[in-house]
């Protein structure tokens, strides 16, 4: 059997395309996860600082901590086949990622003394940043949905008015899961 | 010499999704056909050559009460798609040289 030129160009350029769509689905389906985590909190996170806003220090440190142990518990679930050498860094590196990512948030909310409503909408758009360039790697899907984040945030910071909490929670988290569940589909 | 097994386009296809993954990882049924867009009985079929020529491995269980078939490439698997892309890369050099 013989295989000409043009076959084996096509049977590559296919061998390309399914690693490329098996890494791209295999990302979705673990930011998926995160994503619906992370946008039940903001729901939460946001209506409670709108309803509750003298409590919202307190809400957003528990939803934090509540967070980081949802995190932990998906990245055990969705790494549970993988050997334990290879498991322990797999979930290193996303804790640390956000670890980072609060440090860096919490030490220019302090630095730059934002005012309440521009720390309700530094968060989001930090986070909608980051998610944008790790799409831009990972699958533009998550792209899509981070460039969202931010243009729902920044609509909501100039346009809500006093709903700004209210905006945050129904658009950005909503938007998070809608986006999550749709990756996970 | 080409490896008929393999060379079939929707196996090479098989072979290069589970290639990706970890040595010990898994993948879904469901999962590799959403990736391949291709039906239940064609797949299934594929996935049953594969693993007669022992270059998957074809893992059936319950997740719950739902019935799970989970597929990972074997080693010998690995390398008989390295060798066969290598072999496809090799026809398309020999012919841009």
């Amino acid at each position: 059997m013989s295989i000409d030129p043009q076959e084996a160009d096509a049977l590559l350029k296919g061998v390309e395309g399914v690693e490329k769509r098996t890494r791209e689905l295999l990302v979705y389906a673990r930011a998926g996860d995160y994503m619906i985590l992370w946008g039940v909190l903001w729901v939460i996170g946001y209506g409670g600082e709108f309803w509750a806003w003298h409590y919202a220090h307190d809400i957003w440190l528990s939803l934090d901590a509540i967070g980081i142990v949802g995190t932990c518990l998906i990245i055990w679930r969705t790494t549970r086949c993988i050997e334990p050498g290879r498991r322990r860094f797999i979930f290193v590196r996303p804790l640390i990622s956000i670890l980072v990512l609060m440090g860096f948030g919490i030490l220019w909310v302090w630095l730059a003394n934002f005012g309440g409503r521009e720390q309700s909408a530094f968060w989001p758009t930090l986070c909608g940043a980051l998610l944008f360039c790790f799409g831009l790697w990972a699958g533009r899907t998550l792209s899509i949905a981070a460039a969202l984040v931010v243009a729902l945030t920044m609509a909501g910071y100039f346009w809500s008015g006093p709903w700004f909490g209210l905006w945050l929670a129904v658009t950005c988290g909503g938007a998070l899961i809608l986006g999550g569940l749709w990756l996970r589909r | 010499m080409v490896d008929e097994v393999i060379h079939q386009s929707m196996r090479l296809k098989i072979m290069s999704s589970l290639n990706v993954l970890g040595r010990s990882d898994w993948l879904d049924f469901t999962r590799l056909k959403s990736i391949l867009e291709t039906t239940d009985g064609n797949l299934g079929a594929h996935l049953e050559t594969l693993s007669k020529a022992g270059y998957i491995q074809i893992d059936k269980r319950f997740e719950g009460k739902r019935p799970q078939t989970r597929v990972k490439a074997t080693t010998l698997g690995r390398r008989a798609f390295a060798d066969h892309v290598a072999y496809l890369r090799g026809i398309l050099d020999s012919t841009a040289e």
